[in-house]
Order: structure tokens, then C-alpha cells, then sequence
């Protein structure tokens, strides 16, 4: 397959999809499960940068990461003061370390349709079984530096289901569920309603809403996402565009003291200080260039006033790199670079309750690391490698430096 | 209310008898469309107060009308023995007021065709439509009816007072105006408009050369030549021989449109038509460059009268430059939303436009806001945003009658004028003032007092249903 | 107009080059000195820019700002200059707030013949002054976008492209056919004047033959009517045919094709078909187009690079988002390069959730250059393709485009380079006119 990009006669003819894909992104090589060769992987590893983007986003100086297992066992510091003398290096001069990129709401590698049209209630469902591993779109967002994304049920749902996070790749190479135990997902979006069922407005919507956490709550305690949701103890990702959506979740947090995560919020101007305090965080984006002002200064404007933020990829409707454009257009519209950085690593993997193991670069966390050639905020900065739980499952091509030359 | 309205459901009895009489006189004419008979008749109006529109205000006075027209004005006016007159002591007499765009008294707005310039609304006029009735209630006198905006090039309009069974009676002048839209109609995109208007300019200068062509060719023919020249000389030589009758109806008004002389091979032959004007549709602020340009390419810049959509107010730099007349949205007030923080502008357009120094007319609101419709409910919010009240009551008489041409029949009440007067209850500008009387051509054509229509509309208790007229 | 002086801060000055520390100066609208050390008058406002970068204004090629009401207008005679919105200030101020001060517009269409392109300055509104620097700048087709309004399926797109051009070709043989026989003519009716005239000596009987005569004469006279009315028949006149006209331009180079195409194959079919008619092309969108990358450097076609609107009629979804690399390798292959904001509306993938009302769009430039910098696009070369070449290749150059002594001054200055993370535009000029003035921008310099 790797023939489609060696020469350009033979691609004059190459149309296929399967070729245009690799013909953009074929300068990689990839490290596939097959080739076992670096077994040593998991026994330890360094990599050494220029530079890595710590636990608040900012870049620091300094970039060796040391891997055991699949864990980081320390970031940080210069290779002298390590205790890594003997085991391999990849060198990359000059590079920044990142966290992998987090995208916190997309449809990458679903199977088929993420929504239901009978009923708008959906609890039951659970995402991960909609994963498709052997998904080509894995590898495009794997190759743009995207570890890990929450596959979530679509907007069309009054409750869609539950989320799972997923990987694009994990200690054997292959793709992975990471946790099947993501919150629960909901949507206020006009897509909800449909003609043929109910809601079919936002005053309905909320109604049946809070029909069904009064109903949970009242019945027998069980081992029920929606229970778990009504007591307040699974936190819900809530599609609501618009500032009145952001209200309504507001309203109901205070009402029922459910945990709700307004995301794909593309309007903050009345609400972001009211929301103050009152939300874990907020997901904006996704965001591409066509996006308006208002949904790009949305980002800065929850920030301003407190509240987490977490840009969506949109992946895979969107281009692989879609993470890195939404932080770069909330940079460009406000929002402070460190929280852009956070905005498609840590904070995502908070939100998404698996901010204990992923998101940022410290020790124990798992070794989920993109090499990028500059600040990743910079959209000129390329991704040299990725690495997920410690293993390295894409170089770019020229690779690091030879591992083993201190 | 009918479902069809009755002409003779509010006409004065003795009103009707006339215009029995005014037809025989035209069938005694030869039925053609022409301004009615002058009724033999002197009309007072004592009492009154007077705004004339042009001079001051007259606290109390006369107005005498003789043979439809104003014959004096004053406060001391000899009223003559054989004069009728109406005793409106305390009330305001002010000059008809003008409606100077609609398309309401035609059965459909606009034909479907996108260049009709050849049409005439006189065709689709509708003397029955209660819309006419409505204007008399209103106290307009005089219609400017032309084809709706959804066009590329309307037919002519025409200007019509709102009592008669033709159009020929109802006729005040024929038309004047061709209709023109730059905001596109429906289906097409501004490109495909402009590209259309083109076009149509264009296709008319082929179309002028081609005719000079025959006519040249047909001019050796009577002479029984051989031809002798080429097409291009040919046409230049047949440039002065067209006729107006050469010229088709496809053309004629296009021709008229463009100052009504042949232009042929660069040069001009004879004028073959008085020129028409264009009320020229712009419903969003950009269009008002494109139709400047238009208009000038094509020579009718100095007979175009621009008619403005909500937006418009925007491009006032632009329209101050043009300096051409306007006439201003129905919607006064401009309601814009910032996109970026959700809060809404308004502008109050016909201030703007005063402020800039323009000549512009106030028109109706839409059908469906009751107090919009009334003219003079337009000029008080006018007066209430800061417009002098001399110029809101000249937007509503005197700049459409200028707009129309007609300034010399239409728009005041000055001696020697057409006798179109109407008596409000109190101040016109005033809201709870009432449109007591009306006359056009100094025939008494309404009187509340004998609007059965009105009266069943207010008395209490009765409905529709069970009232008989009369 | 007050002169105006930005001093002490690096230029890119629109060719590749970069200038640290210099200065602009610029009066009654033109750029008057460039230089590191310029003078400036001391009735100038001085604005001290330390760390901050100036650019020329940037230019959209093949945007939509502004655009109202685009059907896709379907007429070869249609302009895109009419259906620029001046008063669309929302999208204007978009735009400045995003460094671009001019936009091509192209007609552009689903299929078929959409019209002509134009070239709009985003002056300021409240100006009578002409905002359109260049009413044609290349006639525009679609390809494969939509079936609308033209045919379906993209072979018959293709090949009514292929036939309305032959279609013209043919006009314009009738049309040269018609010239020759009416010269023919027109020769012969010279010539038959001139025989009646020494003949007969009879000025006004105008090529007829003698009046009264034998017999003989009369039967001579009528064979050589007869034979005259055959030969002198004057020829038929071809129909004016205003859009094959304009297609014949494109045919003599006098336009460019301008065709927008999101597909590889499309634009092979386009580059057959340029080469088969020999017209200059110019491709926008050209997702995949990489992969003829060698044949488009061959043919000298310049892409300009926009995202695909959405839906599209048919073809793979996600793949045609993947481009980030297609701009570095076509470079690479030596193919030139611009970057569009496309259908600004349509360019964006489907968001989850529809809310209508957000502000307009930015044309996103600079990210967009960034982004193919990324893929290994040169960075010089990147803003090179927004400001100097694109006007070469618009036509403009002379005009906008460069810091140069001369050109108008369209000029933005930058918080920080340009494709570098949180720059922001701080002022934007046109026409030496302050547009835009970013809030809590440094304060002036004013000495």
C-alpha cells in the first residue's frame, strides 16, 4: 500500500481514497503491531525535547520523559540528573512535548449510525459498542497527534447513551476502548426533535427531561445511567449551541443537582458569567475557519469567567487536525495559550472523568505523548511522532535521532 | 364585510347621478380614456384652517374651488352667490395627499416574465378593489400605481385618483414611470439581474439598428433602388429615416426609457417620444450604486426616482452624491441586530435622509398595520423623530406630486391647482384626527358622515351579516 | 490626509522578503517610502511599532466575503462585482479583523458557466470611492460541486464545458464567415455603383439599369438583374451571442478559466480539457489535485486552494478535509499556490448542532497559510501567496500587493508574525484610511 506515494508517475493514475489518504499522510512509517521488534518499549524508554507542555499548558524548558511500562515515570529535568543512562533514547532536537491531543466529543471509528430516531430516550445505549477498531479514520487522527477521543452518541438523541473513551491505539499497537464508563450524553440541539416523536420543542425537551430524572430518582435504586445521572453521580456532556441551551442546563443543575457539561456551545455572551462557578466546564467547537466570531471568542469568554474549557474535534466530519485549528482560533480570538493547550489535552480528559491517567505529563499518568516540531498551538508545527501508553506508534519520516548517543 | 366592494355602498346618492353623467359623456366621446368632464360647479370651503403646503398656515379661511380647480385662497375670499359651499369652521383643510408607489389596485403584482417594459398597469387596474375606497377614508387622492419590485423591468405605472368605474376616469396622468428592480427578483441572483438589465439595454441597441436597417432598405424599395451600401451604413444612413411607428411595443417604452431618441452607429437621430422616467426598486443599501450606474449608462440618471428599501439609509453618502429623489420603505424605523453582541440598532430613516438634504416621499405601511397605512400617521412620527413639520407634510403632498411631475396640478393648495382637499377633524398630524371629508377635483368625493361601511364597522351591535346596505 | 508613519517594526514586504526594523510611510492613500530609514515629516502620526509586523493587506483569492444572494448566477455575462454587498459590514469587519483587505470573488456556480470574477477592495462603507480594482478577472465554471443548475452527472458537466467553448469557436467562425462574405458584398455593391455610375452616367438610378431601351437591352437588363439579385444577396447577420463572446475571450487569453473542482479526477478532466482548448486554468478547491501535481506544474496552473463546501454531490466526506499536505507537495512540484476562503458558508463540516445567527465568518487566512506551513509549505512563500503574488496573478500588482513606494496603502500591521500562534491584527489601512483598530491595541506613538 505504501507504493502509492514513492513516485509521482505512479500516482498520476492513483485515485482511489484509500491512496489520496496515504498520499497526504505516507510520509509516515508506521510501527504496527506486527513489527515486535522494539519489545524493550516496555521495559523503558526516554524521550528527549526541547521543550514540553506541563500540567497548567504552558511550555517549559526541558523535555526528557522517561516511560516504564505503559507510564510515565518522570518528566522533566535534564537527562544528567535522570537515571536513565541505559536505556534508549529517541532524540528529537528541538521538539516540544504534548500530552496526546484529547478530542472530548466525536464519531471517529463509529460503526454505523450514533443515534437512535424511535425514542428520544436512549440511556441504555453504550458507545463503545459502536467502536469499529479496523476504522481507516483512526489512523488519520492518530497521525495528527489525536490518542484519544470520547465516541459519543450523537446530538439527535434527548439522551443519547454513554460515552466511551477510546484510543487510537494502545499498548499492543492496536485501538482501544479505554473506559466504557464515560459520562452520559444529552442533547438540548434542535436536532432533537423530529416530527414523528416526541419533543419537539425546547419547553418539551426539558419537560421530558425532567420527567425522567424525576422517574429515575423515585425508582428503585439500580444500576442505571440515568439513575447514576439523576443522583447527581455520573455527569452528563449535554449538546446546548446556544446561550438559552447553557441556561437551560444551568436551570437544571440547580433544580436536580445533576452534573451536566454543556458542549458544543457556540454562543457565551450572556451566559459565561453566570455559568461561573456553577458547571465543571464547558466543551466548545468544534471549530474550523469558516466558524464566526462569536463561536470562537465563546472559548475566552468561559475562561474568562472561571469556567473549565474543552474544544471538540468534531472528528472524523472534520479534518484530522481539527483540534489543533480550534485551539489555534480560541488563541487567536482570546483565549490564553496555556488553556488553549489544556483545551485539547488535560481539561478534555477531566471533563471526560479519566483526567486521573491521560491529558497531561506526569509521573504514573499513562505515556500517551506527541512530539510536535514547535508549540502545538502553532498550526506550522508538524507531528514529528506519537506515542500511546509508552509504545511509539508513529514517526514521521527521518524519525528521531539515533536512541542510543547520549 | 362584502366579499367584493361596492362602489355604491359609501358614494353620496347625488355623487352617483354625476358619474352617470360623466359617462354618457364619454360614450358621447368615443369611450376613450380621458381626464372626466369638469363638473360646472364652485365649491367653498369656509372656515377652515388651511395648511397649503406652500405658504403659512392660515388660521381661518377660504378655499374656492371653481370649475376642479383651487380659484382662491385666503382668509378674506369673495365666495360667489352660486357657490356650494361647506362650512369646516375649526377644521383642517389640507391638500390631497399622495400615494407615490404601490402596487395595490392591481389584481396581481408583478407578470412573471422578468422584462415586461411594454406593460402598462392600466391594463390590470382594478377600480372596485376596496383598496381605493380605503384611500379615499385615508384621504389620498392620487395613486402612483406600478408594477411590484419581483421584476426585472415592470411595465408603466400610472397615477390615479381612487373614485371612478374606468380607468379612464380614475386617470390623473398616464404613465410616466417604467419600474426597474435591482434587488433581485425571485429565482434570479443580483449577477444574473444586472446581467439581465444588460442585456435587455443591449439587445435594444441591436434591435434599433437592425430597424434603421429595414427602414433604409425599404426606403430604396419605394424608390425602387437596388441596394446600394452595406448593413453598417445602411444603418446610419436609415438612423433619421425611423418612424415612431417602426418602432414595436417589445421596444418602445425601453426607447422612451433612454431619453426616446435613436441612437444608431454612435451617432442620434430623430426624438421619436417624450421620454419616461424610472422608479428604480433598490431594496438593499448596495444596489444604489448599481442603479446610479445604470441609470447613467443608459441616460435616464436625471428622470430616475429611487425607491428604497429598509437597508438603504446606509448608502446615504452615496445617495447624497446622486441627489435624486426617494422614496422611503413604509417601515420608518430600521431595526438592525449586531451580530456580535445581540444588540439591536435602530435608525430612523426618513431623519437620515432630511438630514442629507434629499427630496423624499413617505409611503404607506403595509396592509396589515392599521395606523401605518394613514400618510399622515407616517409625516407625525416624522415631526416626532425630529423632521420639521413643514417637510413631513411636503413627503406626503408636495415631494411625491414633484417626484410625479404633476407639481404643477398636485401637492398644495395654491390657485390654479387641481381641487384634490381634505378636511381632517383636527390637526392632520395629530392621531385622533379623523379624515372628515374629501375632495377631488373639488367634487365632494367622501364624507364620513356617509361612509356606510365605516359607520357599520363602528356602530355596536350590528354585524355584517345582518346589515343591509342603506 | 494626514501622512501617516509606521516606524521600527519588521516588513514582509509582500515577495518573500522580510525588512527588520523599517518603516512605511504612506499620504492621501498611496505607500510613499519604505525603507529602514525613512524619513517621516513631522506633521505625520507617527505609530511606533517595536516587535510588531507589517504586511501588505491581505488578499482572499477566491472568497465570498460580502457575497449576496449567490445562486450561482448561471450566466457567462453575470458579474460578481454586482453581488458584492459593500454594506455587509459585519463580513467586511470579519475580514479586516483577520488582515485581509481585498477579496476575489469569483462567480461561482454548482455547474456550467457562472459568470465573471472580480477583484473588490473592502473599503470602508460611508465612501462613494470604487471598491472594485478589477471587474474581470477570469470567467467561471464549476465542476462537479452540484447538479445544480446545471446538468447531474459530472461527464455531462464536463462535457457541456467542452461543447459551450467548441459552441463558441463555431460563433465565432460564423461570425468571421459573415465578416468575409460582407466584405465580399459589400466590395460588389461598391463596384456595381461604380459601373452604373460611368455607364449610364445616371447618379441617382443607383446600379439600375437603363431605363427604357430595345429589346434587347430589356432582355439584357433583366438577365443581369437576375443574375445580380442572386449573387448580391446580402448575407445573413449571426445572432449576437453575448456569452459566447465572453468564452471566446477565455479562448484567446484574454481571461482566465477559472473552475472550481474538489476532486482529482475533476481536475484531470479540467487539465485535459485546458489543454485540449489551450486556455489558462486556474483551479480553486483542487482537494487531491497533489496527486497530478507534476502535469499542473507542467501546464503552469495555478491552485488556489479552499475547502470543499458541503454537502457535496457525491464523493468521499472526510478524505477531502485531509489537505493540509496538498499545498506543500504541489509547491514542491513547482506548482503556485494561493489559499481562498472558499464558500465561506459552505466550507465548513456539518457542526453537530445548527444555530443560526453567529457572527460572519473570517476568511481565516493567515491560519489557513499556517496550517500548510505546517505541512512543509515554505512560510515566505505562504505569505507571498496572500499578498504579492496573488495580485500578479489577479492582475492588481500594480496596484496592491507590496510595501513598495507607489501601491496603495492596503496595509495590516500584526502583533507578532503573522502564521505565529495568538498574533492578532492590531490596525488594519486602506487606502491609507485606519479601518480597524483591534481594542487594547498599544496605544499610539504619537510624538
Amino acid at each position: 500500500m505504501s507504493a502509492g506515494h514513492t513516485s509521482s508517475a505512479s500516482r498520476r493514475g492513483a485515485l482511489a481514497c484509500a491512496v489520496l489518504m496515504l498520499g497526504t499522510f505516507g510520509v509516515a512509517a508506521w510501527d504496527v503491531p506486527a513489527a515486535r521488534g522494539q519489545a524493550r518499549s516496555s521495559a523503558g524508554r526516554a524521550i528527549q525535547a526541547a521543550a514540553y507542555v506541563n500540567e497548567q499548558g504552558q511550555m517549559v524548558a526541558g523535555g526528557l520523559l522517561l516511560i516504564e511500562g505503559e507510564s510515565i515515570a518522570q518528566i522533566g529535568g535534564d537527562r544528567e540528573a535522570s537515571e536513565a543512562g541505559d536505556v534508549p533514547v529517541d532524540v528529537y532536537p528541538g521538539a516540544v512535548l504534548s500530552p496526546g491531543l484529547i478530542d472530548c466529543h466525536s464519531a471517529l471509528a463509529a460503526a454505523g449510525d450514533l443515534s437512535e430516531r424511535e425514542h428520544a430516550l436512549q440511556p441504555h445505549v453504550n458507545a463503545r459498542d459502536a467502536f469499529d477498531r479496523y476504522s481507516h479514520q483512526l489512523r488519520l487522527a492518530l497521525v495528527a497527534g489525536v490518542t484519544t477521543f470520547a465516541l459519543a452518541p450523537d446530538d439527535r438523541n434527548l439522551v443519547g447513551g454513554r460515552i466511551a473513551i477510546c484510543q487510537t491505539a494502545g499498548p499492543d499497537g492496536w485501538p482501544r476502548v479505554l473506559s466504557d464508563a464515560g459520562p452520559l450524553k444529552l442533547s438540548l440541539s434542535v436536532d432533537v426533535y423530529r416530527p414523528e416523536r416526541e419533543p419537539t420543542s425546547r419547553s418539551g425537551a426539558l419537560g421530558m427531561l425532567r420527567e425522567a430524572i424525576e422517574t429515575a430518582r423515585a425508582g428503585v435504586p439500580q444500576d442505571d445511567p440515568l439513575t447514576a445521572f439523576a443522583a447527581g453521580a455520573l455527569p452528563g456532556f449535554i449538546a446546548a449551541p446556544s446561550g438559552a441551551d447553557v441556561l437551560a442546563c444551568l436551570q437544571l443543575g440547580q433544580e436536580y443537582g445533576v452534573r451536566l457539561v454543556p458542549i458544543h456551545t457556540r454562543d457565551a455572551r450572556r451566559v459565561s458569567e453566570l455559568a461561573s462557578g456553577q458547571i465543571a466546564g464547558v466543551v466548545v467547537g468544534p471549530l474550523d475557519f469558516s466558524a464566526g466570531q462569536r463561536a470562537t471568542e465563546a472559548a475566552a469568554l468561559f475562561a474568562r469567567h472561571g469556567t473549565p474549557v474543552a474544544i471538540a474535534g468534531g472528528l472524523p466530519a472534520a479534518p484530522a487536525d481539527s483540534l489543533r485549528i480550534g485551539a489555534a482560533l480560541a488563541a487567536r480570538s482570546g483565549l490564553a495559550p496555556a488553556a488553549a493547550r489544556r483545551a485539547i489535552t488535560a481539561a478534555a480528559a477531566e471533563l471526560l472523568g479519566v483526567g486521573d491517567r491521560i491529558g497531561v505529563l506526569r509521573a504514573g499518568y499513562q505515556a500517551d505523548v506527541v512530539v510536535f516540531s514547535a508549540d502545538p498551538l502553532d498550526l506550522r508545527a508538524r507531528v514529528l511522532a506519537v506515542y500511546v501508553a509508552g509504545r511509539r506508534v508513529f514517526v514521521a519520516d527521518g524519525g528521531p535521532q539515533s536512541g542510543d548517543v547520549p | 364585510m362584502h366579499g367584493k366592494p361596492r362602489y355604491s355602498a359609501f358614494v353620496p346618492a347625488w355623487l352617483r347621478g354625476f358619474v352617470v353623467t360623466w359617462l354618457c359623456g364619454f360614450v358621447t366621446a368615443g369611450a376613450v380614456a380621458q381626464p372626466p368632464a369638469v363638473p360646472p360647479e364652485r365649491v367653498a370651503l369656509t372656515g377652515a384652517r388651511i395648511i397649503p403646503v406652500v405658504g403659512a398656515p392660515i388660521a381661518s379661511g377660504t378655499v374656492l374651488v371653481e370649475r376642479g380647480k383651487i380659484a382662491a385662497v385666503g382668509p378674506e375670499v369673495e365666495i360667489p352667490y352660486d357657490a356650494r359651499v361647506f362650512d369646516v369652521s375649526g377644521k383642517f383643510v389640507m391638500p390631497g395627499m399622495i400615494d407615490v408607489h404601490t402596487a395595490r389596485g392591481l389584481d396581481i403584482p408583478n407578470e412573471s416574465r422578468p422584462v415586461t417594459p411594454h406593460l402598462d398597469v392600466a391594463d390590470a387596474l382594478d377600480p372596485s378593489q376596496l383598496f381605493f375606497e380605503d384611500c379615499l377614508r385615508l384621504g389620498i387622492t392620487a395613486v402612483h400605481v406600478i408594477p411590484a419590485n419581483n421584476t426585472v423591468i415592470g411595465g408603466l405605472g400610472r397615477v390615479v385618483r381612487p373614485i371612478g368605474l374606468t380607468v379612464g376616469e380614475m386617470t390623473i396622468a398616464e404613465g410616466e414611470f417604467l419600474k426597474i428592480a435591482i434587488t433581485p427578483r425571485r429565482g434570479f441572483d443580483r449577477m444574473l439581474q444586472m446581467a439581465t438589465l444588460r442585456e435587455t439595454f443591449l439587445e435594444l441597441d441591436d434591435y434599433l439598428a437592425r430597424v434603421a436597417e429595414k427602414r433604409y432598405e425599404d426606403k430604396l424599395k419605394e424608390e425602387d433602388k437596388q441596394i446600394d451600401v452595406g448593413p453598417d451604413e445602411a444603418r446610419k444612413r436609415g438612423r433619421d429615416l425611423v418612424r415612431a411607428e417602426d418602432v414595436d411595443d417589445q421596444h418602445r417604452n425601453l426607447l422612451r426609457l433612454c431619453g426616446g431618441q435613436v441612437r444608431v452607429a454612435g451617432g442620434p437621430g430623430p426624438k421619436l417620444f417624450q421620454p419616461l422616467g424610472a422608479f428604480v426598486y433598490c431594496g438593499n443599501a448596495m444596489d444604489i450604486a448599481l442603479a446610479v450606474r445604470l441609470a447613467k449608462d443608459h441616460a435616464f440618471f436625471d428622470r430616475t426616482v429611487l425607491v428604497l428599501g429598509g437597508e438603504c439609509h446606509k448608502a446615504v453618502a452615496e445617495l447624497k452624491q446622486a441627489a435624486r429623489p426617494v422614496v422611503l420603505p413604509g417601515d420608518l424605523t430600521y431595526r438592525a441586530t449586531d451580530p456580535l453582541t445581540g444588540e439591536v440598532h435602530e435608525t430612523f430613516v426618513p431623519k437620515k435622509i432630511f438630514d442629507a438634504g434629499l427630496l423624499f416621499a413617505l409611503v404607506p405601511g403595509p396592509d396589515d398595520s392599521y395606523a401605518e397605512r394613514m400618510l399622515n400617521y407616517q409625516a407625525a412620527q416624522c415631526v416626532r423623530y425630529g423632521v420639521p413639520r413643514d417637510e413631513a407634510l411636503r413627503a406626503i403632498t408636495l415631494n411625491p406630486a414633484k417626484m410625479l411631475g404633476l407639481d404643477g396640478r398636485l401637492g398644495s393648495i395654491e390657485p390654479g391647482k387641481d381641487a384634490h382637499l381634505v378636511v381632517f377633524s383636527g390637526d392632520p398630524l395629530d392621531f385622533s384626527s379623523v379624515v372628515e371629508q374629501v375632495f377631488i377635483d373639488g367634487i365632494p368625493a367622501y364624507d364620513r358622515a356617509k361612509d356606510v361601511r365605516l359607520q357599520r364597522l363602528l356602530s355596536p351591535g350590528t354585524s355584517d351579516s345582518t346589515a343591509k346596505p342603506e | 490626509m494626514r501622512p501617516v508613519a509606521i516606524l521600527d517594526a519588521t516588513l514582509l514586504i509582500g515577495d518573500g522578503r522580510t525588512m527588520e526594523r523599517g518603516g512605511v510611510l504612506f499620504s492621501d492613500g498611496k505607500i510613499t517610502g519604505v525603507g529602514e530609514n525613512v524619513q517621516a515629516s513631522f506633521l505625520a502620526r507617527k505609530i511606533v511599532g517595536q516587535g510588531r509586523f507589517v504586511t501588505p493587506g491581505l488578499i482572499d483569492v477566491g472568497g465570498s466575503v460580502a457575497l449576496r444572494f449567490q445562486f450561482g448566477g448561471n450566466a457567462a455575462t453575470a458579474n460578481a462585482a454586482d453581488g458584492f454587498d459593500r454594506y455587509a459590514e459585519d463580513e467586511i469587519r470579519a475580514a479586516w479583523r483577520d488582515g485581509v483587505t481585498t477579496v476575489c470573488i469569483p462567480a461561482r456556480t454548482g455547474s456550467g458557466v457562472g459568470g465573471v470574477g472580480a477583484v473588490i477592495r473592502l473599503l470602508p462603507r460611508g465612501q462613494v470611492d470604487e471598491v472594485v480594482l478589477k471587474r474581470e478577472v477570469a470567467l467561471c465554471a464549476g465542476l462537479g460541486l452540484s447538479g445544480w443548475p446545471g446538468p447531474l452527472s459530472r461527464a455531462r458537466q464536463a462535457e457541456d464545458l467542452r461543447r459551450r467553448f467548441h459552441a463558441a469557436r463555431e460563433y465565432r467562425e460564423a461570425q468571421e464567415d459573415y465578416a468575409d462574405s460582407l466584405k465580399e458584398y459589400e466590395e460588389k455593391l461598391a463596384e456595381r455603383a461604380k459601373q452604373a455610375n460611368s455607364g449610364q452616367g445616371k447618379p441617382g438610378a443607383g446600379g439600375v439599369g437603363p431605363g427604357r431601351g430595345t429589346a434587347e437591352q430589356k432582355d439584357e437588363k433583366a438577365a443581369g438583374k437576375n443574375e445580380k439579385k442572386d449573387e448580391l444577396k446580402k448575407p445573413a447577420e449571426p445572432a449576437q451571442d453575448r456569452a459566447a463572446e465572453m468564452l471566446l475571450r477565455v479562448l484567446d487569453g484574454e481571461l482566465r478559466l477559472w473552475v472550481e473542482a474538489h476532486d482529482p479526477a475533476e481536475v484531470a478532466a479540467l487539465l485535459d480539457l485546458a489543454e485540449e482548448l489551450n486556455v489558462a486554468l486556474v483551479i480553486e478547491g483542487a482537494t487531491g489535485a497533489h496527486l497530478l501535481a507534476d502535469r499542473l506544474a507542467g501546464l503552469r496552473v495555478p491552485v488556489v486552494l479552499t475547502a470543499a463546501p458541503t454537502p457535496l454531490a457525491y464523493g468521499p466526506g472526510p478524505e477531502r478535509y485531509a489537505v493540509a499536505g496538498d499545498a506543500a507537495e504541489l509547491r514542491r512540484a513547482g506548482v503556485q499556490v494561493f489559499f481562498g476562503s472558499g464558500r465561506l458558508t459552505g466550507g465548513a463540516p456539518p457542526p453537530a448542532e445548527s444555530v443560526s445567527g453567529d457572527s460572519a465568518a473570517a476568511p481565516r487566512l493567515a491560519l489557513r497559510a499556517a496550517r500548510a506551513a505546517g505541512a512543509g509549505f515554505d512560510a515566505d512563500t505562504a505569505l507571498a501567496a496572500m499578498t504579492g503574488s496573488a495580485a500578479r496573478l489577479l492582475g492588481v500588482e500594480r496596484q496592491i500587493g507590496r510595501l513598495e513606494p507607489g501601491l496603495q496603502a492596503d496595509l495590516v500591521v500584526w502583533s507578532g508574525h503573522p502564521l505565529a500562534p495568538g498574533a492578532c491584527v492590531e490596525r488594519v489601512f486602506i487606502a491609507g484610511r485606519e479601518v480597524y483598530h483591534a481594542e487594547g491595541a498599544w496605544p499610539e506613538g504619537d510624538e
